[in-house]
């Protein structure tokens, strides 16, 4: 492409300084492309950018396309079959008890309260991924923005910082979540702040080994050179150019999340009655599916596919996005 | 060399404390009291309790109290269960939680590392598609579904078709002490367990394998054997020791739910217990003592590597 419109600007700028400076001139310069000059801009190949490239190697990776594909289908299931459903997650039938798969029109029968399983299913995943989503925005905000300091300043304030994020990530996170929600009281929200305060800590690390890498590249110092302010340096520069690994790390955070929410609904600290998560669920129907198979079913296979899903596109996004890696 | 130990040892010092502080300043934030009960308490009794365990004091000398007495290692006595000592609990629940975590480990680390290096030398071999459904179904499948499932189709329903055909279970569901008690929740924390070593076994080879030291020893005309044992191994298995640490600490913490399953006395119980009664003298001391395990069993990784792998002296030499 650049050579293209080099040929096309020459052009101009021949034709234009030859009406000046005389006849003769316009000898010197001889046309020895093809007549239709818009063939030539048609020639090139497409124009494409980091994300396409991205997004067409992710599509042609067969595994990571179904699991894209399954992935967007939960997805609206989790938004739409609670609002569309005629059953709530918590209308109790006390006449429609642990009915089975696909009876009396619930697609995954009822609990032992009557409640329809489908429903709280698709509701279960729907705070599944709303803490998914949290947890990728507070590695994201926290770890990157984290790492990202520390990396960049270095010296003594990388010293200490990384000091702090030592001492923190050795104690162990699950037994700090439990500490944090034997205070405050289960709920989401909770989940969401205890992941944010333990979750971030393997962002942060990565990121600052990348930005100590970068920094020293000439495009950072003609950045500072120029004015431009840490935080422009760090934002604008730095972080843009660690996208792949920030990009990998945040789809393996996911996974994490909805385990932790898992165990914490297992240990009772989880989202509270009636709402349900797919962690909650499975519990439940530990306690029940002796007598009606499908409740603990229905939700481990979900819990299982979720945790499929994402493992199985980080591992591809890091194919894809890290050559240094190679296909392993 | 000293320096960097000396430093290593500071920062699993440091840490300690901080989990110390934030247990202790926790506990305290804690909105439940144990004292509160089926009968309701007069106030003098009340205060008299109160003044027995020390909460009457304002919470700094509480406070300067619990540290003295943690590093004398006296984690409190437990409030629920009144007259027995924390460290006493603990001491006499750990040798059941040492004996799972151990088990486990040693079904985990060979197999994994053993299917990790015939899938990476044998790549897209039947072992290479061992390991990927190994690691896809470990990665995927949480342990508590695992264990539930597990404990009601072969504790339940296979055994009692064992004891009717055969006259005797096959897969105890609960309890610790026989050979057989210990195969499935063993096999279950050692599972998730497993598919991580694989993965890192396996990446670790081909990443060696693709090194061009290797290509050198292939050109020189070493046979395969030689190339695998002497090469490939000796320089992959290196950064597998560092993932002991955290496997340690997944073991160990993990524990605590599969304990709650299969009813194995371990202290994974007692937190749990400690947690649910809201006994805070428990919970707090087996969270510090889970603590203590994990920040050593780093540390002691720490060194190995540090032993093992040179690089990390020279690196930290010229950092120091």
């Amino acid at each position: 492409m650049a050579s293209a419109t080099m040929t096309a600007a020459q052009t101009a700028d021949v034709q234009a300084t030859s009406g000046v400076a005389g006849m003769d001139d316009a000898k010197l310069f001889e046309w020895v492309g093809p007549e239709d000059e818009s063939s030539i801009n048609g020639a090139h190949a497409p124009k494409r950018n980091f994300w396409h490239g991205v997004w067409t190697r992710l599509v042609h990776d067969r595994a990571a396309f179904v699991c894209l594909i399954a992935l967007v289908v939960m997805i609206l299931m989790a938004i739409f079959v609670p609002m569309v459903s005629p059953y709530s997650i918590s209308d109790q039938d006390f006449t429609q008890c642990n009915l089975g798969f696909m009876e009396n029109g619930h697609i995954f029968g009822t609990d032992k309260l009557g409640r329809d399983l489908f429903v709280r299913l698709c509701f279960g995943m729907r705070v599944s991924f709303i803490i998914a989503l949290a947890a990728v925005i507070v590695s994201l905000v926290f770890g990157a923005a984290y790492g990202g300091i520390s990396g960049y300043f270095g010296g003594m304030v990388d010293n200490v910082m990384m000091r702090v994020l030592e001492v923190i990530s050795c104690i162990p996170s699950m037994i700090m979540v439990i500490l944090l929600l034997m205070v405050l009281k289960p709920g989401v929200s909770t989940i969401i702040l205890a992941y944010a305060l333990v979750g971030w800590t393997g962002m942060a690390r990565l990121v600052r080994g990348e930005v100590l890498k970068l920094k020293t590249r000439e495009y950072v110092l003609a950045s500072r050179v120029l004015g431009a302010s840490p935080s422009r340096v760090i934002l604008r520069d730095l972080l843009p150019n660690t996208v792949s690994i920030i990009l990998v790390e945040l789809t393996m955070c996911i996974p994490g999340a909805i385990l932790m929410e898992g165990f914490l609904s297992y240990c009772g600290l989880g989202v509270q009655i009636p709402l349900s998560s797919l962690g909650s669920l499975v519990t439940d129907g530990i306690k029940d599916f002796q007598g009606n198979p499908i409740v603990l079913i229905a939700p481990s296979i979900f819990l299982c596919l979720v945790m499929f899903i994402f493992n199985t596109l980080g591992d591809s996004l890091r194919d894809i996005l890290d050559p240094t890696l190679g296909r392993q | 060399m000293l320096k960097y130990i000396a430093k290593r040892f500071g920062y699993s010092i440091l840490t300690l404390w901080v989990l110390i502080t934030v247990t202790f300043f926790l506990m305290h934030l804690l909105p439940g009291d144990p004292f509160v009960g089926d009968k309701p308490l007069s106030d003098s009794v009340k205060a008299a309790i109160y003044a027995r365990y020390g909460l009457d004091q304002p919470v700094y000398i509480q406070y300067l109290r619990y540290m003295q007495n943690v590093l004398h290692g006296d984690l409190g006595s437990s409030l629920i269960y009144s007259g027995q000592s924390v460290t006493n609990m603990i001491s006499a629940a750990f040798p059941y939680s040492a004996d799972l975590a151990l088990r486990s480990l040693t079904f985990a680390i060979p197999t994994g590392m053993l299917i990790g290096i015939m899938a990476a030398l044998h790549r897209g071999g039947p072992w290479d598609t061992t390991a990927l459904v190994i690691t896809a179904l470990g990665v995927s499948i949480p342990s508590f579904v695992l264990a539930s499932i597990l404990q009601y189709y072969l504790g339940v329903v296979f055994s009692s078709w064992t004891l009717a055909n055969w006259g005797f279970r096959a897969f105890p569901i609960s309890g610790w002490g026989t050979p057989q008690q210990a195969i499935l929740p063993c096999f279950i924390l050692g599972f998730s367990n497993l598919a991580e070593i694989i993965r890192m076994t396996r990446s670790s080879l081909l990443e060696v394998s693709g090194q061009d030291y290797i290509r050198t020893a292939k050109a020189k005309g070493l046979s395969e054997r030689k190339i695998v044992w002497r090469h490939i191994l000796r320089n992959s298995l290196c950064p597998i020791i560092t993932i002991l640490g955290p496997l340690i600490a997944s073991c160990l913490t993990g524990s605590f739910i599969i304990e709650s399953i299969f009813n194995i006395p371990g202290v994974g119980k007692f937190m749990i217990m400690g947690v649910e009664t809201s006994d805070y003298m428990v919970t707090a001391g087996s969270t510090i003592f889970y603590g203590v395990l994990i920040v050593g069993a780093n540390f002691i990784v720490d060194m190995l590597y540090m032993v093992i792998d040179p690089n990390i002296r020279l690196y930290d030499d010229k950092e120091a």
